[in-house]
């Protein structure tokens, strides 16, 4: 039903908006009781372990006090089932005081989500946050962990929160109801493409990609991305799309980055059968 | 008939295998299409740098020459969709000399994993798509590695390290036998079935299609198979191998089936693993001696008994015995280099 979609669409953004308004009441109308909560800047667990509505509610109040925070939800994906769905979204986020200085990081998420009591709540939150060096790194490690961003078997204290071959919406949630607008299925077939890359599951970029895949041979690229792509522990690359021009078959969208300095990107699009494939980008333009 | 088909392709994929041995590139007219495309690893320049039937034949007519030379074929994975067919397999070598007045080998092992696409024509299967990625593992002396590093590209074992612009001949998400044709023919008896879950396992391992890791697992996965990581056993057997792939060039996990055992309460198949490329059994070499030349198995590295269950139709890994480090097998080598003895 379009309206489980908007609700848990409302939810995670009411969950995120929490994280700047510390109002940590109505989490308990967005997280379940007893939610799953594997949280990456948890150093005290090996699996960043912070269960329950008891749990979160400690995390949210616990964030590093700054004067502002900002953030942006990109790359959402949900897929529903009946009283089940579950979504992933790349959330970029600047914690900034007064006197300039910041903290940049991107906390990308695989939840999964119960209806109850007509109420869409999280039962399991998997969260990875990836940090950029910033003024106030010092400060947020105080409180936060972090393990260096290498891909390497020893990790410190524990591996990734989001195992992403099976924690994403689509392994788990394999058939799902038909809500989207054509333009968010554009959307979500971008995101598909970016989780793909930043998750190292490049059998998502070869399904999202085109055949005619303008820029490079279409294996060519994805065999060179995912090499480029294979020394690290965490890759993001959250857009914002800013607009989307969708003409029969064919869509144009432009897209700016929320880091790199919001470099734009133009990205093509055409629908084969029933899916909505990249056909080009161009950075810049 | 498929079964036919899926016969003669493992044959003809022998052949073609044997031709290194021989360095007589004339059986590769029959064997490979007139346009065959052929992307290697070990090629000079680039991965391209023998893309040609010609450029097949070089690869057999130049293969470094030794005194012998040991091949075994390992994961073995066919997939047969109409007139086309998708195949890989991980070909482990030993290149071995004799050093005069010396019962011990100057020896050197490598595997060479290849990813083929095949075609019916009318005179039979042939390939039109040869990928392959030849990975060292481990030599006696240098001057014996040089000569094969003098003919073949290897490139840095890091990835980090990769500043040589080579990425590997094999794009799993394209060119494994389970990505090419999720839909396949059902030609495989139940030991084969068996043996080709394992193979998707570890030679999806090896090019980090990771779902495929997980789907080859039982969802009652042992807690004897989970001896790290921490939550249900999918997840922690998969997890933390997930990332500690991601930093190399080169993994090759051969695996091959000793015997299978079906039972109403479990199935369970002995297999052994040629040479755990990532494992400090690496650093304790087999030593190649006079009186082991050509006794199959003898270097193979390890041993273990895995428990397979099916579910809905599909053979999944559900328990094992911890893998034995050391040398095991040894039995009489014989003349099929699939070493399906017990399979048929």
């Amino acid at each position: 039903m379009r309206k489980d979609y908007d609700a848990i669409k409302q939810n995670f953004t009411s969950f995120i908006e929490t994280w700047k308004t510390r109002d940590v009441e109505c989490l308990k109308d967005l997280v379940a009781v007893d939610v799953h909560g594997f949280l990456s800047i948890i150093g005290s667990s090996e699996g960043g372990e912070q269960h329950s509505l008891f749990g979160i509610r400690a995390f949210v109040q616990d964030i590093p006090q700054t004067d502002h925070m900002d953030y942006e939800i990109c790359h959402y994906i949900c897929r529903v089932n009946g009283n089940q769905a579950h979504q992933a979204a790349e959330v970029p986020c600047i914690a900034k005081n007064n006197n300039g200085d910041y903290f940049t990081y991107v906390a990308t998420f695989c939840n999964g989500w119960i209806k109850e009591d007509e109420t869409w709540k999280m039962n399991e939150i998997r969260m990875d946050i990836m940090e950029y060096e910033s003024p106030l790194s010092e400060y947020f490690k105080k409180t936060w962990y972090f393990e260096d961003n290498l891909a390497v078997l020893t990790a410190a204290v524990h591996l990734p929160c989001v195992f992403p071959d099976i924690d994403n919406p689509y392994y788990r949630i394999p058939e799902c109801e038909d809500v989207l607008t054509e333009e968010e299925k554009i959307q979500e077939c971008f995101a598909k493409f970016i989780y793909g890359i930043d998750w190292i599951v490049f059998t998502f970029c070869r399904d999202t990609l085109s055949d005619g895949f303008k820029n490079k041979d279409k294996k060519t690229f994805v065999a060179e991305t995912k090499w480029e792509r294979q020394s690290f522990r965490y890759w993001c690359h959250p857009y914002m799309f800013e607009n989307i021009e969708i003409n029969g078959d064919f869509a144009v969208a432009r897209l700016s980055s929320m880091i790199d300095d919001c470099r734009i990107q133009k990205v093509e699009f055409v629908k084969e059968a029933t899916d909505w494939k990249i056909l080009s980008y161009a950075e810049g333009v | 008939m498929p079964r036919q088909d899926y016969d003669e392709i493992k044959n003809k994929f022998e052949l073609y295998v044997k031709t290194w041995k021989s360095g007589d590139a004339t059986p590769i007219d029959d064997l490979t299409t007139d346009n065959v495309s052929f992307h290697c690893s070990a090629a000079p320049n680039s991965n391209t740098g023998w893309d040609s039937q010609d450029g097949v034949k070089t690869f057999t007519q130049s293969y470094p020459k030794t005194d012998v030379l040991q091949i075994g074929v390992y994961n073995y994975a066919c997939r047969i969709h109409g007139n086309e067919a998708q195949m890989s397999a991980i070909v482990c070598c030993e290149s071995l000399n004799y050093v005069d007045g010396q019962e011990e080998m100057d020896g050197f092992s490598y595997s060479i994993t290849c990813a083929v696409h095949w075609v019916k024509t009318e005179s039979g299967w042939k390939f039109d798509e040869l990928h392959m990625d030849v990975y060292p593992f481990y030599w006696t002396t240098d001057g014996l590695y040089k000569s094969f590093a003098d003919t073949w590209y290897f490139g840095s074992p890091l990835v980090i390290d990769g500043t040589d612009g080579r990425i590997p001949a094999i794009i799993g998400e394209f060119d494994l036998p389970w990505e090419r044709f999720p839909e396949c023919e059902d030609v495989l008896t139940e030991e084969e079935k068996i043996v080709d879950s394992s193979a998707k396992m570890f030679t999806s391992a090896d090019y980090s299609i990771n779902l495929n890791r997980c789907t080859t697992r039982s969802q009652f996965l042992s807690t004897n198979a989970v001896r790290c990581g921490k939550g249900d056993g999918i997840r922690a057997t998969v997890a933390n191998k997930r990332i500690k792939r991601l930093k190399e060039r080169y993994w090759s996990h051969p695996w091959r089936f000793d015997a299978i055992e079906f039972n109403e309460d479990k199935t369970v198949a002995r297999c052994l693993t040629y040479r755990p490329f990532g494992w400090k059994q690496r650093n304790h070499e087999f030593v190649w001696t006079r009186s082991n030349v050509g006794i199959e198995h003898a270097n193979v590295g390890g041993y273990d008994w895995m428990e397979y269950v099916k579910e809905d139709g599909v053979w999944k890994w559900a328990d094992d015995g911890g893998l034995r480090l050391g040398i095991y097998g040894v039995d009489p080598y014989h003349s099929s280099l699939y070493g399906d003895r017990a399979i048929n």
